[in-house]
């Protein structure tokens, strides 16, 4: 073999391996690191089970928002406290929905009505306001 | 001569399996991309299902975040509900009751009703090899005893 075709060899070998680098460069480059359809779905989950939570009917004529409204006064509902009322229902709804204990906390304006969580790891939250309180679902995970 | 000719031919046996290689990960990667692209679309669609009037809760006229299951049991599911879906790629789509957990899991007829489970929407009965389940919670209205149920809405994309 001819030196100018040894030469002409070692170009190609270089030029396929630059060719193969930037098609794994550019294959790894273009993956994207963020999960945004896996965010999307949790927090549409949060703001619609929230939404869920006020409309569900815990007995005859009443709805979960107002034994939240009866909890805020400090009143019962359906014949028990009705803050105890709120936690129990919305406990059952959470796991329901295959939450843990550990993945929520639901508030009434400050006040803790679900079990103490000490979330390390990121949120969603959604709220609405009732009788002038906020009630919040914070999701962790 | 002859060695020339050796070069030429194995260089273009090289750049023949390099382009291969390069339009299969091409290909692999387009794919890749209209998967997202009907995973979104669905995403979108099991935000805005549950606001479609045929479905929706009215009540005195005043619309509420919630399925009015009568309505849903008088839809035949295997209509072709083409307008009203703009996804571009089939789906099913169904409501399921989770609590309290109802009498009987199967699917609701006009004649198990309301002691069913399942509430079909939307069954285009085509063949699928697999699928992916995106869901999210749903309140369930009951007219009959104006009652509101916890439940979910599930879309299964079909692939």
């Amino acid at each position: 073999m001819k030196k100018g075709q040894m030469e002409i060899i070692g170009f190609l070998v270089i030029v396929l391996l630059l060719f193969f680098s930037l098609i794994f460069y550019f294959s790894f480059a273009s993956k994207d690191t963020t999960d945004l359809i896996g965010e999307a779905e949790d927090n549409l989950e949060v703001s619609n089970l929230l939404a869920a939570i006020k409309l569900q009917t815990v007995c005859e004529g009443v709805q979960l928002n107002d034994a939240i409204k009866s909890c805020v006064a400090g009143g019962f509902e359906c014949g028990e406290d009705a803050c105890d009322l709120v936690q129990n229902e919305v406990a059952a709804i959470v796991r329901a929905n295959n939450w843990n204990e550990e993945e929520y906390s639901f508030y009434i304006d400050e006040q803790l009505v679900s079990p103490e969580v000490a979330c390390s790891g990121n949120t969603f939250v959604d709220d609405y306001i009732t009788s002038g309180e906020i009630v919040r679902l914070v999701y962790c995970y | 001569m002859i060695e020339t000719i050796l070069v030429a031919v194995v260089f273009m046996v090289v750049l023949i399996v390099a382009l291969a290689f390069y339009f299969k990960f091409q290909l692999a990667s387009i794919e890749d991309t209209a998967d997202d692209a009907c995973l979104v679309s669905n995403i979108v669609l099991l935000a805005s299902v549950t606001t479609m009037p045929e479905v929706q809760c009215s009540i005195g006229g005043k619309t509420e975040n919630c399925i009015d299951t009568s309505k849903v049991l008088l839809f035949d599911p295997t209509r072709n509900y083409g307008s009203l879906f703009t996804t571009n790629c089939d789906q099913k789509v169904y409501f399921t009751q989770l609590y309290p957990v109802p009498e009987n899991n199967g699917t609701c007829t006009q004649n198990d009703y309301p002691s069913c489970g399942v509430y079909e929407f939307y069954d285009p009965n085509v063949d699928y090899t697999t699928s992916i389940k995106i869901s999210t919670p749903t309140s369930l209205y009951f007219p009959l005893t104006d009652e509101y149920v916890f439940g979910k809405t599930t879309i299964e994309v079909l692939q």
